[in-house]
């Protein structure tokens, strides 16, 4: 069984277990990922399709400068 | 195998000495063929964040084995080395003539003990000149004088300085309360345009530090009159040197690589230049054995890779009640040179090197909200009591990031023979050669530098009214700084101790030179970018002498 399947319901749980982990541990770095991934998905630009119409920038008062956005895929 | 026609001279690196040394030897008469790793003349410069915060897409990416205090191999990348032809893409822009003192470590401040720290061959005033022209190449700006330290100049800068923000002005005006001396860096950014350059204005957009700049402000060797591809320079981006071939005497004769295309090609040469990042001018060197040099070419006193020296890296960050826009400029915006040089061994702190400060950027070097949040808790330390993750990371991140600045400290790192790069006996590359393998360990007084350092960038954020402050060395073992790395083809008069003469030429050779930071002989508290420049236009003369040598 996946371990995000023995985690259902206890999600806050299974988060806390992990970022408890010690640096370099396995356990860590997952966290660190996981982590990674949800900043680039909330922050990325929305071309990636995450930050949906710029969600994460308005929330850090943040706009691209012109002529800077990633081109349209 | 392609082998090519000979040439008067092949150039490995189209980084910025490779670029001034090629074209300038264009510009003479000479037929120059450079072989650049990375891609070609103008890559995307776009502000993704993904792009060049995650990917790192203008750095190399090759795997690296560093060694720190003889403890367990750490593979990785670490380095951060530009790539592409006319760069540097990535720096900041940062373009300081070293201090006369600079070149004269060890008769100012003696050779502590278990550093091998000397004097340069040549002094500061044998540079100055070209010091001036590379300030002109690069089209640097600042204000003359207004550093008491800084080296003397001839002649006035020839740009106006980087405007500084709300926060380098909150900084500047704490630092001269605190009896130091604050000013506009001198920068290769554009305060105003330069269109007979075909550059533009710094528009502030704070996507700078590891991103291209689409206006061109951001001085690079590709813009320079120089440049390889307006001299007429054969630039081959994508090809990837392998070895320094000799003849059955020894004597260097052709460039082996990869090509762009993956297959193997050699290109003879009269004269060959290496212009890489230092430790991978050694690890070429290396790569390069033969039945006349089975240590590798140049390293018949042992000496190639050693004397390693990067910076140290270290930084604090202040958040402020209000918003502050640190996001929204380039990185050189304030300096305090009030620690480097001998100065704080004057007053009993420990050590003899210091450093310079650097103020009035984000944490995370450049701007975007991606590579500050994502840096929490990983390279950017979270003050106390905010939580790793969940609603209260946000909070804090979302925040901090338009109310937050960083003054980041860069150290003087004193040479010691055992900081070595060397070929690594496991791992490889992505073409299958023995990767860079690095030995470091930071020498004692080093790490009283750190110290020091770290506890002044934060008291300049504490003076300025930052409410919440938090710092750490770099997250390179060591808290080296990445991006600056010296030594590994030590210049000197001496082959005993020395890998190369004062303009570049490897010993023992008379058509092999080396540019770039490696026969730099002690690191300086200062960013290198311009005395790269300013010795590799030094050595164009030497190099084109040695061509004129061939027949």
């Amino acid at each position: 069984m996946h371990w995000l399947e023995t985690a259902a319901g206890r999600e806050e749980e299974a988060v806390a277990a992990l970022a408890a982990a010690p640096t370099g541990d396995a356990g860590g770095e997952l966290f660190t990922r996981l982590r990674a991934w949800a900043w680039e998905g909330y922050l990325c630009d929305p071309v990636h399709r995450g930050n949906r119409d710029g969600v994460g920038w308005a929330r850090f008062g943040w706009l691209p400068p012109a002529g800077r956005r990633a081109p349209d895929r | 195998m392609i082998t090519h026609d000979a040439v008067d001279v092949c150039v490995v690196g189209a980084g910025l000495s490779g670029s001034i040394v090629s074209g300038a030897l264009a510009r003479r008469g000479r037929q120059v063929v450079v072989l650049e790793a990375g891609a070609g003349p103008r890559p995307d410069f776009v502000g993704d964040e993904l792009a060049h915060i995650v990917d790192r897409r203008l750095l190399h990416h090759e795997p690296e084995v560093f060694v720190l205090d003889d403890g367990p191999p750490q593979v990785g990348t670490f380095l951060a080395r530009n790539t592409g032809v006319g760069g540097p893409f990535a720096w900041s822009g940062f373009a300081y003539r070293f201090h006369p003192s600079d070149f004269r470590v060890a008769s100012e401040a003696g050779i502590p003990d278990g550093s091998s720290v000397a004097d340069w061959p040549f002094a500061y005033d044998e540079l100055a000149p070209w010091y001036e022209r590379a300030e002109e190449l690069l089209a640097v700006g600042g204000v003359a004088g207004e550093n008491p330290y800084e080296a003397p100049r001839a002649t006035p800068y020839t740009e106006p300085p980087v405007p500084q923000g709300p926060g380098a002005e909150r900084l500047a005006a704490a630092a001269k309360a605190l009896g130091w001396h604050p000013y506009h860096p001198p920068a290769a950014v554009l305060a105003r345009p330069r269109p007979d350059l075909g550059r533009g204005v710094c528009t502030g957009c704070g996507l700078c530090t590891f991103y291209g700049c689409p206006w061109e402000a951001k001085g690079r060797a590709g813009t320079i009159e120089l440049a390889p591809t307006l001299q007429g320079v054969e630039v081959r981006a994508g090809c990837t040197a392998t070895e320094i071939v000799c003849d059955v005497g020894g004597r260097p004769v052709a460039v082996r690589y990869v090509d762009a295309r993956g297959g193997a090609a050699e290109q003879p040469a009269r004269v060959i230049v290496l212009a890489l990042n230092a430790p991978y001018v050694a690890r070429l060197l290396l790569l390069s054995r033969s039945a006349a040099h089975p240590r590798g070419l140049g390293n018949a006193s042992d000496q190639v890779g050693r004397h390693l020296t990067f910076h140290t890296g270290l930084f604090a960050y202040g958040v402020y009640d209000d918003v502050i826009g640190a996001d929204r400029h380039p990185a050189p915006q304030v300096g305090v040179d009030d620690h480097s040089e001998c100065r704080p061994w004057s007053s009993g702190a420990g050590f003899r090197r210091g450093g310079v400060l650097h103020g009035g950027v984000p944490a995370a070097f450049t701007g975007g909200p991606l590579a500050f949040a994502r840096g929490l808790d990983v390279t950017i330390p979270l003050p106390d009591g905010v939580s790793r993750y969940g609603d209260d990371l946000l909070r804090f991140a979302s925040w901090a990031y338009p109310r937050h600045q960083a003054v980041f400290a860069l150290g003087e790192d004193l040479p010691r023979a055992e900081n070595r790069a060397t070929l690594d006996p496991e791992v490889r590359d992505s073409l299958g050669l023995p990767a860079l393998h690095i030995d470091y360990s930071p020498h004692p007084e080093d790490v009283a530098q750190q110290r020091y350092l770290l506890d002044r960038a934060m008291q300049l954020l504490r003076a300025s009214g930052a409410t919440v402050v938090a710092g750490q060395q770099s997250p390179l073992p060591g808290g080296m700084f990445a991006g600056h790395a010296h030594g590994t083809t030590r210049m000197g008069t001496d082959p005993a101790t020395s890998v190369t003469d004062d303009r570049g030429l490897v010993h023992g050779t008379d058509n092999l030179f080396v540019t770039g930071a490696g026969p730099f002989v002690t690191s300086a508290g200062l960013n290198p970018a311009l005395t790269i420049a300013a010795s590799a236009l030094r050595s164009v003369e030497p190099i084109g002498a040695a061509r004129s040598r061939q027949g």
